[in-house]
């Protein structure tokens, strides 16, 4: 499973420039200018001026519709909820993606229980259930690509370490992006950082404290994990 | 500088509400030196400037103008407002951007003209809700420094989830728990609290899934093994573990121990 950034280019002034990644299964995080732009492309929301993106050899923009399938994606002001309960909520979305009638309230059930949601109203949800229903509601039809916009931030450190931890399990069957404006709240997590500089991105299998430094250096213009 | 830390719901924008005037305590009372805030409401709201969590610009207004029509709803006279704004301004670094429109700023730069707009009228207290939500890093920084160098000369009160917030610059902590007070003093007290109480510890997936829920995990990081984990437990966990230097976030989890996350094991396919 790769996904692959080919010289992306995005925007006038550019937003991305230049982005090649190369992503493997596991748990990256992104930091710096473009985070959210990075996501949208990635969830073929936004279509690149220049390069490709590639999904195990794939051009995601040969077949978006298919690709999007494959994609689960959070973007960042996901609060907004309806006041129904939990259940009826990802039964409601399952239907959405594609889940056949006979499995939408199990698959609702077990996402609820995987992320330690009760099923009451969504109107009583606190900030960090809500962040959690939401990814929920990302992983509804088994992505393999699943990308988060800013997961983290209003997350007390109780939310925060939940939700991280619940991403590092899920993170073995699949490529998970997680964006953030707190990388080192999230350091202890991830599997290496995406840096997004004003020209290219940079890929550092390591924590941020070291990532941070290394990209002063030059010669870094892209990366593969 | 003083912190305010606690999860969501714990009650510290209802605290600082009280503070603030804008909602009023069932019982107790709040002095500001001889001032009493339930007796003399108005003077207090004269030595107090807010900044709360989600606050509105009129999008069209440039931050001089939006200053101005704040100063006048503070109701200072024309010629404090002209004396004011420009310090303001140059304070909190907007002096370039001023005459820019206040719907295109960044994140960092409203709440810095937020900050600014607290400042009229040059209150003794600043009270700041949440100044960093969603701040990148260098933007927070930013924003700290300016806080503690506003400190410097009036009581500032910030409250944040975001432990490494009052980490350098309050000299003072104290955490809230649904509504109740855990703990008050120096953030190395509230260090304290982890000491000896972290490890480092190298597991395999199998150990990973049973050590779920028995053990507090503050963060797990995949690796080609298996995870690399770093734990809160009083005894060596699985007599393997690796004693870790305690963070000051390690102190919070510590004080507000909740047990181990009731999340359950295996992951949906």
């Amino acid at each position: 499973m790769l996904l692959t950034w080919e010289n992306v280019t995005l925007g006038a002034p550019a937003v991305l420039e230049g982005v090649n990644l190369v992503l493997r299964r596991g748990l990256w995080g992104v930091a710096g200018l473009g985070k959210t732009t990075l996501l949208r492309c990635g969830a073929a929301l936004t279509r690149p001026h220049r390069g490709r993106l590639l999904f195990d050899g794939d051009d995601i923009w040969d077949d978006p519709v298919a690709y999007r399938w494959r994609v689960g994606y959070v973007p960042q002001d996901a609060e907004e909820l309806p006041p129904v309960g939990a259940v009826q909520y990802l039964e409601y979305l399952g239907a959405l993606k594609g889940i056949r009638p006979q499995y939408q309230r199990s698959r609702a059930s077990q996402m609820l229980a995987y992320f330690a949601l009760p099923d009451r109203s969504l109107a009583t949800y606190s900030a960090g259930m809500k962040r959690r229903i939401a990814v929920a509601t990302a992983l509804l039809n088994d992505p393999d690509i699943l990308l988060l916009d800013d997961p983290i931030t209003g997350l007390d450190p109780e939310e925060r370490i939940n939700l991280l931890n619940c991403l590092t399990q899920l993170a073995d069957e699949r490529i998970i992006l997680l964006a953030t404006s707190l990388p080192e709240e999230a350091d202890g997590a991830v599997q290496g950082w995406v840096m997004l500089r004003s020209k290219g991105a940079h890929l550092h299998a390591d924590s941020y404290r070291s990532s941070f430094q290394d990209v002063s250096r030059p010669g870094h213009s892209s990366g593969r994990c | 500088m003083f912190g305010l830390l606690g999860p969501n719901g714990a009650g510290k924008t209802t605290l600082m509400r009280i503070l603030c005037t804008l909602l009023e305590p069932t019982a107790g009372r709040i002095m500001f030196d001889d001032i009493d805030r339930l007796r003399h409401p108005q003077r207090v709201r004269e030595l107090i400037g807010y900044l709360p969590q989600e606050f509105g610009f009129f999008k069209r207004l440039n931050a001089r103008e939006y200053l101005d029509f704040a100063g006048g709803m503070k109701g200072l006279s024309a010629a404090e407002r002209r004396r004011q704004i420009p310090e303001l301004l140059e304070r909190v670094n907007l002096t370039d951007a001023a005459r820019r429109p206040v719907g295109g700023y960044s994140g960092g730069m409203k709440r810095r003209l937020g900050i600014a707009q607290a400042l009229l009228g040059q209150p003794q207290v600043l009270v700041v809700d949440e100044p960093t939500a969603g701040l990148d890093p260098e933007e927070r920084l930013r924003l700290r420094n300016l806080l503690a160098e506003l400190s410097v000369e009036r009581i500032v009160l910030l409250s944040t989830h975001v432990v490494a917030d009052v980490e350098s610059a309050c000299s003072r902590i104290a955490a809230l728990d649904r509504g109740r007070l855990k703990f008050v003093g120096s953030p190395s007290e509230l260090m304290k609290q982890a000491v000896g109480r972290v490890w480092h510890l190298d597991v395999n997936p199998e150990e990973y899934a049973r050590l779920q829920g028995r053990l507090k995990i503050i963060s797990a990081r995949r690796t080609d093994e298996g995870f690399a984990l770093r734990v809160l437990s009083d005894n060596n966990p699985l007599g393997r573990g690796a004693a870790a230097s305690a963070t000051l976030e390690d102190g919070y989890l510590c004080l507000m121990d909740t047990g181990p996350a009731a999340q359950s094991r295996g992951v949906p396919a």
